[in-house]
């Protein structure tokens, strides 16, 4: 139960624009692998797709973590045992864009807006633990608070997608490193 | 039979936690010391044979960061930070003033009881004058300045060399942000944080199979960063 109650909270400070966005300069990279090292994977075979030439992204690695860690979690958790998942990310129009996509049954029809309602909670099998049905809610919120926005849709060979969009308003930093 | 089973300290001051982790550290063969505020937790460090503490950090008559450096004044005992989720910039501090690790409350006893026991290994092999180190294909030899890879050597930058050197004095340990700037660039840097993920992004393409699932280079969000020898 805190932690539904944690997770209330964090949505209703951050729909009230009182939770503080850290924003640092930071590798996807590494938010990527610190989100897979904290869900554990229940025999999925989990792929990434991350460039090396990807830029640095201005945001806050705790909450940005916690939204790619919580749409693995929800792949996981709505996919068969085996089923592949791929993190990837690559520059987009304006920004940088960042998806979860899995191979399982998808979002039903109609629902790949509603997913991210307060409250709303996806038509897990049977066997799929509960949840608060706060996470998606919750991702979107933190996205939103970074400038950008996140959608949900069914991908036309099979499996739900995820793609969050952020901007890429600043030009990332440049450090120059000696000869080895 | 004399029985030489590590002790643990919990500085803690809620019993019902004090009690789930006496619990939880015994069962493990670990021997537990209760000290219920800061002053305890001293005074019991200073006295009895203690190997690890794990310190709350919301005592109720001092503050866990003083407990810290009033310890690192006399002792290299390893402390865990026991910390809140929202507690961010005490855990930063705590790590700062010498603590060695932090769990986030509610943490999972297996958890705890793995860092406990990293932390006991940790302290029976000093970090210094050890020879190479061996982490999985990585032999990192400090003294020589040499990093193999599968037996292959590694061509490293002098900058990646330093901020490896510096996790890799302190393996198992969580490096703040602050610590890492400072020890490899310099105090004038410690709001430079982008420097610590380009050269840690390098780092990781030249030492771990897979950069963006890493093995040894660990990330501690928001906080710093672990090297992991296992």
């Amino acid at each position: 139960m805190s932690e539904v109650v944690a997770k209330v909270l964090d949505l209703a400070r951050l729909q009230a624009g009182a939770t503080h966005v850290n924003a640092e300069w930071h590798s996807l990279e590494e938010i990527v692998g610190a989100a897979l090292a904290r869900v554990p994977l229940a025999g999925h075979e989990v792929a990434t797709n991350l460039p090396a030439g990807l830029p640095l992204v201005r945001l806050d690695a705790v909450l940005m973590e916690q939204v790619i860690a919580n749409l693995v979690e929800n792949a996981v958790k709505y996919t068969p045992r085996g089923s592949h998942i791929e993190v990837a990310a690559a520059r987009s129009a304006g920004g940088i864009a960042i998806t979860v996509a899995d191979d399982g049954p998808g979002i039903p029809e109609g629902e790949e807006e509603r997913i991210f309602a307060k409250f709303h909670r996806g038509g897990a099998p049977e066997s799929a633990p509960g949840g608060a049905g706060l996470g998606l809610a919750l991702c979107r919120a933190i996205v939103e608070a970074h400038g950008g926005h996140i959608t949900a849709a069914n991908r036309p060979e099979g499996g739900a997608l995820f793609r969050i969009a952020l901007p890429q308003g600043e030009t990332p930093p440049v450090i120059e490193d000696e000869a080895p | 039979m004399t029985t030489l089973r590590p002790v643990i300290l919990v500085a803690e001051d809620e019993p019902a936690i004090r009690r789930f982790l006496r619990t939880s550290l015994e069962s493990q063969g670990l021997e537990v010391e209760e000290a219920p505020t800061g002053r305890e937790a001293l005074t019991l460090a200073g006295n009895r044979r203690a190997d690890v503490m794990i310190l709350d950090l919301g005592l109720p008559d001092m503050d866990g960061v003083e407990v810290i450096r009033a310890l690192r004044a006399w002792s290299a005992m390893p402390v865990i930070v026991l910390s809140a989720r929202s507690q961010e910039t005490d855990k930063i501090a705590a790590l700062d003033a010498g603590a060695d690790d932090y769990v986030v409350k509610p943490f999972a006893t297996g958890e705890l009881v793995a860092r406990v026991k990293a932390a006991i290994r940790r302290a029976a092999r000093p970090d210094e004058g050890q020879g190479p180190l061996q982490a999985g294909e990585l032999v990192i030899d400090l003294e020589a300045r040499r990093v193999l890879r599968g037996g292959g050597e590694v061509k490293l930058t002098p900058t990646e060399y330093r901020l490896l050197a510096a996790l890799v004095r302190h393996p198992g340990r969580v490096l703040t942000q602050r610590t890492l700037l400072t020890e490899v660039w310099g105090p004038g840097y410690v709001e430079r944080p982008h420097y610590l993920r380009i050269f840690m992004a390098n780092l990781r393409r030249k030492l771990e199979r897979d950069p963006a699932r890493p093995r040894h280079l660990l990330t501690e969000t928001g906080v710093g960063y672990r090297f992991d020898a296992s």
